[in-house]
């Protein structure tokens, strides 16, 4: 009669099979590790933080005598920019513009990063059951961060903006130009198919184009650090500087919808 | 047969455990913290190959698993990418290492290291059409780096301690 002896199988074919079987349990597989270790992590995340934060404080005061400065000029800025608030409401009612759509978002804490030195993403600690989607663009008060890859019941892989399978629609603040950004190798952006005959320097803003309204329009995305001709000599392009510390994000926030 | 036999040695099995738990929140969470380069070590495929030369394939097999599966469940890409290699790696290592003369490991530890790397980066340049080759020798040598420590710290098999193969 026929037995089953898994001690004549050779140990490779076994690994085969137990890998094959882990392909196909895939989902609940990842699922389960994310879960298992999204709550170590946070604590890491945090006493990571908190340790920072006493060892940085004469640095931290500084910053924030800097920044109480800064929020006294900015409050007489905005004082402006209401009055400019003012007379756009004004002169929309005019010309019966829509209102600009106000998104609804999720802010959610990153527990973790992607272990691979050939992709660029992070870990959030919400997922599925708080409303989050494959496909939500991820921001934070800086500027844009990326788009959610994928979801589980709690926790959400983030591809970054300098992912090199990342790219997102951008214009020029200064010139409107319009082309797309792009992650690279090594963790930069680039901004590619601009003109020729562009007339973008360093410095210049790069925003995010929001076309198809699933972002608001004019989220910061950069400046441009370099220009140079493309390889064909067709076009140009552009090594872009994210505004946001991608190396440095603790917080996010998901645009779930409108 | 992949059945553990650390079953009979739980204080190994609990040490080899702790490790790969420490390896992993490090590779996910702490080294960006503290880690000033574009390019990291991986360390838990720098485990893996530590396994692979000082524990025979069967005992380790469900370790080197875990540490696959470790990567790629937390990986943006490529599902079971490092699962298979990671697999595939640790027998290879064990087989040659089983050939060669025992003394002589030390200096293979980094041929080791810096030819599996290689060879993931290779796949990867293949799979997904992108140069990741330079990264890939970048990774390698920071893996050299980080090869001694961890080294120390694997608890090693009873008869190995011993001094035997």
């Amino acid at each position: 009669m026929f037995k089953f002896n898994p001690a004549k199988f050779p140990p490779p074919l076994i690994s085969l099979i137990v890998v094959i079987l882990f392909f196909v349990f895939s989902l609940p597989l990842k699922s389960g590790i994310l879960s298992l270790f999204s709550l170590p992590l946070e604590i890491t995340s945090s006493f990571i933080a908190d340790t920072r934060a006493v060892l940085t404080y004469k640095f931290i005061l500084e910053e924030n005598i800097r920044l109480k400065k800064e929020i006294s000029r900015s409050k007489s800025d905005s004082l402006r920019v209401t009055e400019l608030q003012l007379e756009n409401e004004r002169l929309k009612k005019f010309l019966s513009l829509k209102d600009s759509y106000q998104f609804k978002t999720a802010a959610a804490r990153v527990i973790a990063r992607d272990p691979d030195n050939w992709s660029a993403g992070i870990i959030i600690s919400k997922g599925s059951k708080q409303g989050i989607m494959p496909g939500n663009l991820v921001i934070n008060d800086e500027g844009l961060l990326g788009r959610i890859v994928e979801v589980s019941g709690n926790s959400s892989k983030i591809m970054l903006v300098n992912d090199p399978d990342s790219a997102v629609g951008a214009f020029i603040q200064r010139t409107r130009e319009e082309g797309l950004v792009l992650g690279t190798l090594l963790g930069g952006l680039a901004m590619r198919y601009l003109e020729k005959d562009s007339d973008i320097i360093p410095g210049d803003i790069v925003l995010a184009s929001g076309i198809n309204q699933e972002l608001p329009s004019g989220v910061l995305i950069g400046s441009i650090e370099a220009v140079k001709d493309d390889d064909q000599g067709l076009g140009k392009y552009c090594v872009v500087r994210t505004a946001v510390n991608l190396k440095r994000i603790r917080e996010v926030l998901v645009i779930v919808g409108k | 047969m992949l059945v553990n036999r650390d079953f009979y040695f739980p204080k190994l099995a609990i040490r080899r455990g702790i490790l790969i738990v420490v390896s992993g929140l490090f590779q996910l969470n702490i080294l960006y913290f503290l880690w000033p380069f574009a390019v990291k070590p991986d360390l838990l495929f720098i485990l893996v190959i530590v396994m692979a030369m000082n524990s025979e394939f069967r005992k380790i097999a469900g370790y080197v698993l875990f540490c696959g599966l470790l990567k790629d469940a937390f990986a943006l890409r490529l599902f079971g990418f490092n699962s298979l290699l990671f697999s595939l790696e640790a027998f290879l290592v064990g087989y040659v290492c089983r050939r060669l003369y025992y003394q002589e490991k030390a200096w293979f530890g980094f041929i080791f290291l810096v030819s599996a790397g290689v060879l993931n980066y290779l796949i990867l340049t293949i799979i997904l059409k992108r140069p990741y080759i330079v990264i890939g020798l970048a990774e390698a040598a920071l893996n050299c780096l980080f090869f001694p420590i961890i080294e120390k710290l694997y608890p090693a098999d009873r008869r190995q301690a011993a001094g035997g193969r």
